[in-house]
């Protein structure tokens, strides 16, 4: 069994990188039980601060499993302690979420003041304009974000969001656009380079789609977005060379083999450029096999490939 | 940063060391003065002190041991490097990936943007489809 400082340091991560907003059902009722019987054998072991973080962890674990009347219970606990600051934009922000949860959204609404400095509660007013149930629909969210933008742009969380949302409808010139934004802000983040040639690819397949007759220009368009989404999974792999998502990127754009024998036919009517281009996939896709050989599990590189079939 | 039972005993036994070392010394010096001789301290009580300082310094070192961590998937996760973290960025990022949890996790969970009405629903119809 797991030392109680491995498990709480766990737990301590999963609240502080909100990862749990990611995590899918059985990994919530999981972390939910294991959570709530963590807090009540080493509880009281633990220094306020890392207790109360855990709380509001308990409190959204809790919301996502339906149980509501524990994360009342639990956000009561938090009001109770630091209720007497009105100006905690995280206190409100719970609320506001418990609130949107179990359906009160006019009520959610009215707690988040319209201040454009509480940029926690800002973030959480720009939500309310998207359409809960049907996520696809979401041209006044994605106008509200650049809204948002405007009066934030330094907000990297936000980027990434409305880089998603243009994802989501396709749009992925935009989305590789607010990647590109986060990168001018910090060039070290490796994933947000990985995103950035994920959208390439994705762009590459929706006009490879549409391509309808096999002209040398076209080609040669679909050949550089290629070049582009090749070249930003190996940045991301130059900062983190053990980075799995990475690997598999430049190993699924070296196994195009459909797209790579209509630039073959290019390569023999003598294009210097796309020669190269297949001469430096060949090396890649060696390269890059052997890595995700090495260190990517199976079941790794099933949940990565998932994400490049569109 | 765990401070375990083993450092905590040497920084009590260090201490001790250190105030047995420093009472001796006391003891030397009002005997000395009593007695109108001026002499050196004694080796013993400048090796205790030495001693002392050792026990110290490697129970600090100890101290910043890096901690084993757990992954998402519930594996124990031992790190490469027993003290101090990796300075260079590839080194340092490793064991968060490893975790499942990477530095810049906050860009891909986007929390503040949660769709806490769609999650619930998923979370419903996961528990609905369970059931049948």
């Amino acid at each position: 069994m797991a030392d109680v400082n491995v498990v709480k340091n766990n737990f301590l991560l999963i609240a502080s990188s909100g990862s749990f907003a990611n995590f899918n059902p059985p990994q919530l009722i999981y972390y939910h039980d294991k959570l709530q019987q963590f807090l009540l054998s080493s509880g009281d072991t633990l220094a306020t601060v890392e207790l109360f973080n855990l709380y509001e962890l308990q409190f959204y674990l809790a919301l996502l499993t339906k149980n509501d009347i524990e994360a009342k219970t639990v956000l009561n606990k938090l009001l109770d302690q630091f209720g007497n600051n009105k100006k905690s934009q995280r206190l409100k922000l719970l609320q506001s979420i418990y609130l949107e949860a179990i359906g009160d959204k006019e009520e959610a609404l009215n707690l988040i003041n319209r201040n454009p400095d509480e940029i926690q509660l800002a973030r959480r007013l720009v939500t309310f304009s998207r359409m809960n149930e049907n996520e696809d629909d979401n041209e006044d969210y994605i106008e509200t974000l650049n809204y948002f933008l405007d009066l934030q742009p330094s907000d990297l969380i936000a980027w990434s969001e409305l880089g998603h949302e243009y994802s989501k409808i396709g749009h992925y010139d935009k989305a590789i656009h607010c990647f590109k934004e986060i990168l001018l802000q910090d060039s070290f983040i490796y994933p947000i380079y990985y995103q950035v040639g994920l959208n390439y690819y994705y762009q590459f397949l929706q006009e490879e789609k549409n391509l309808k007759t096999e002209r040398k220009d076209k080609l040669l368009e679909l050949m550089n977005i290629l070049i582009n989404a090749r070249n930003n999974f190996l940045r991301a792999i130059e900062i983190f060379d053990d980075y799995p998502k990475g690997w598999v990127g430049i190993l699924t754009i070296t196994k195009l083999n459909s797209f790579n024998d209509k630039l073959k036919k290019l390569s023999d009517g003598g294009l210097k450029e796309v020669k190269q281009y297949l001469e430096q996939n060949e090396s890649l896709q060696k390269l890059s096999n052997s890595k995700v050989e090495e260190f990517v599990t199976t079941e790794e590189y099933g949940s990565i490939i998932k994400q490049f079939s569109k | 940063m765990a401070t375990s039972s083993s450092t905590l005993v040497l920084y009590f036994v260090g201490i001790l060391l250190l105030i047995h070392s420093g009472y001796s010394s006391y003891e030397f010096h009002k005997l000395s003065s009593l007695s109108h001789h001026s002499q050196d301290l004694p080796q013993d009580i400048l090796l205790e002190t030495l001693i002392g300082i050792v026990v110290i310094v490697i129970g600090g070192i100890s101290s910043i041991e890096n901690p084993n961590a757990l992954s998402l998937n519930g594996e124990l996760i031992i790190p490469e490097h027993k003290y101090l973290k990796p300075i260079q960025m590839k080194d340092s990022v490793k064991l968060n990936e490893k975790i499942g949890i990477s530095d810049y996790e906050d860009l891909n969970s986007r929390l503040p943007f949660i769709n806490i009405v769609k999650k619930r629903k998923e979370y419903d119809d996961f528990i609905k489809s369970s059931e049948q």
